[in-house]
């Protein structure tokens, strides 16, 4: 198996959708040629495609369904169409051999608490504004701390020395960060100590998102914890998941470091998946969707 | 039987529920039965901010507890709030919950009590409180046959419709998956007493919105599941 990427990084600012687009379009060919050389094998062995339907940017989410009915057509196999958040799900299970974990799914552009329920992967829990990643990362880039965001903050907050005063909201299970971004950024402007708005906002954060994974767990009565997405890299998120989950009795696993961000070989496995219990499109039907939900999927390999 | 700190002493308690951030516990005062219910400590959170959100979330809940009785709801009356353990003590409600209790009653019975139950529900809602989580188990039927709500803790202050329908649609739920056959019977009383306070146009303002809720994918999946 190959896991080849090429990420996009602004020079400076956020990413910028069309310019992320061209980027990806410019070195499509590059990865996917070197995918094929790592792994060993002949354009002719590959016999299905697999790309990312959604959610996400809806330019770059085109560069790479068009490489991938452009692959399809010219190999002369079907194309699967899969979903973005399940796939993080997927690779998770298979690398963790977990059964039935609550996922959480954290990463830049999403936040939410997943769970597989009578054949869907139903979202229990998400944010009602930005994502932990995103939030992270903009006041890191406010903050001239660089990106990117997550890593950087918490080894400041580690000098953290005292909590300031944070919104901390839960609603149910839901979650919402653009108000503690709000607060830190005043903090910010009003000269508090970077490193305790730092400790401040990790701390809550994570709070907050423990709370929500630790309320689908004992609402659905689940033996098993899936961390995955980017953020699951984080050292203080996992150190809080543990340590909840311990107390309800249940298993906590994290999704291996080179898989926890966006992936290639995540799509790869899940089009696998679906491919083999017969669920493929047409090119017709191949269109993206950058705001897809994980309920529209039906899922036909799991029961 | 569990000792637990209340009040800077000491009670002997039996525990009566654990919820995922609370334990309800029935402790003797002087020979009188109280409820407590105790927000634990989560290790996982930073000391500091565990203790603001046990804090904040028992005042708030003893706060809807106030308005809710002076709304004319009934719920249990909050004696002490214990600010070092994050502790309400309330009164102890004698009767049955309503989950219990419905296949023992008479189809009368149970229409009077939806009704009150949808009159109750209507006067928190024209006073701005939404419970947040009307189930059945959440329901206790006293002494006087009258209707008792519990459990404020998902509750909140909000003027939106959306939220008050929500309500609604959760108590729905409970009937759909518990109370099947009864159904008919408990929803149109409910909504009777419902629109005897809050009126017509309003209660089928709020149908619309349950309605629109239902529609949404993840409760429609759910509710196929329940039945």
């Amino acid at each position: 198996m190959a896991n080849e990427s090429s990420i996009y990084k602004p020079l400076k600012g956020g990413i910028h959708p069309r310019e992320a687009a061209q980027y990806h379009s410019r070195n499509a060919i590059k990865v996917f040629s070197s995918a094929i050389e790592k792994s060993g094998l002949k354009l002719k062995d590959i016999n299905v495609i697999a790309f990312s339907q959604g959610p996400g940017l809806g330019p770059c989410l085109r560069t790479g369904a068009t490489f991938a009915r452009t692959l399809s057509q010219v190999m002369n196999v079907p194309l699967v169409n899969v979903n973005h958040c399940i796939a993080h799900v997927e690779i998770g299970r298979l690398l963790c051999k977990c059964e039935d974990p609550v996922t959480l799914y954290v990463s830049g552009g999403n936040t939410m608490v997943l769970c597989f329920e009578s054949g869907r992967y139903r979202v229990f829990g998400e944010t009602l504004d930005i994502a932990i990643g995103n939030f992270l990362d903009a006041f890191s880039r406010e903050a001239g701390l660089g990106l990117p965001g997550p890593p950087i903050i918490e080894e400041y907050a580690k000098k953290g020395e005292k909590i300031l005063d944070f919104p901390y909201r839960v609603k149910g299970m839901d979650v919402s960060f653009s108000g503690l971004l709000t607060s830190a950024l005043k903090y910010l402007k009003k000269g508090e100590k970077i490193e305790d708005i730092c400790l401040s906002i990790i701390e809550i954060s994570y709070s907050m998102l423990t709370e929500v994974t630790e309320r689908a767990l004992a609402q659905l009565d689940k033996k098993e914890v899936l961390l995955t997405g980017g953020v699951a890299r984080s050292k203080r998120l996992r150190e809080m998941l543990e340590e909840m989950v311990k107390e309800h009795n249940a298993k906590f696993f994290v999704v291996p470091n080179e898989f926890a961000g966006d992936n290639g070989a995540m799509i790869a496995w899940n089009g696998l998946l679906q491919y083999l219990n017969g669920k493929y499109i047409s090119i017709e039907e191949s269109f993206i969707n950058p705001r897809m939900r994980p309920e529209e999927v039906e899922i036909n390999w799991r029961k | 039987m569990e000792k637990i700190d209340i009040l800077f002493n000491k009670y002997d308690a039996e525990v009566l529920k654990i919820g995922a951030e609370a334990t309800i516990y029935k402790i003797f005062w002087k020979g009188i039965p109280l409820i407590v219910k105790k927000r634990r400590i989560k290790n996982y959170r930073h000391p500091k901010i565990d203790y603001e959100i046990r804090l904040s979330r028992t005042l708030h809940e003893a706060k809807l507890l106030l308005y809710s009785k002076k709304l004319g709801v009934k719920c249990p009356a909050v004696l002490f709030i214990d600010r070092i353990n994050t502790a309400l003590i309330m009164q102890f409600i004698n009767g049955n919950r309503l989950r219990e209790l419905i296949p023992y009653l008479s189809n009368e019975e149970i229409s009077r009590i939806s009704f009150l139950i949808g009159e109750y529900v209507a006067k928190l809602h024209k006073g701005n409180i939404v419970h947040g989580d009307l189930t059945t188990s959440n329901m206790i039927i006293d002494n006087n046959k009258d209707v008792v709500f519990i459990d404020y803790g998902l509750g909140a202050f909000t003027n939106e419709i959306e939220e008050k329908a929500v309500d609604i649609h959760l108590f729905m739920r409970t009937l759909e998956s518990s109370h099947y056959n009864f159904l008919k019977n408990i929803l149109e009383n409910f909504f009777k007493g419902y629109e005897k306070i809050l009126g017509k146009d309003f209660t089928q303002e709020i149908l619309k919105k349950v309605e629109e809720i239902r529609l949404r994918g993840r409760y429609i999946s759910l509710r196929k599941k329940k039945i």
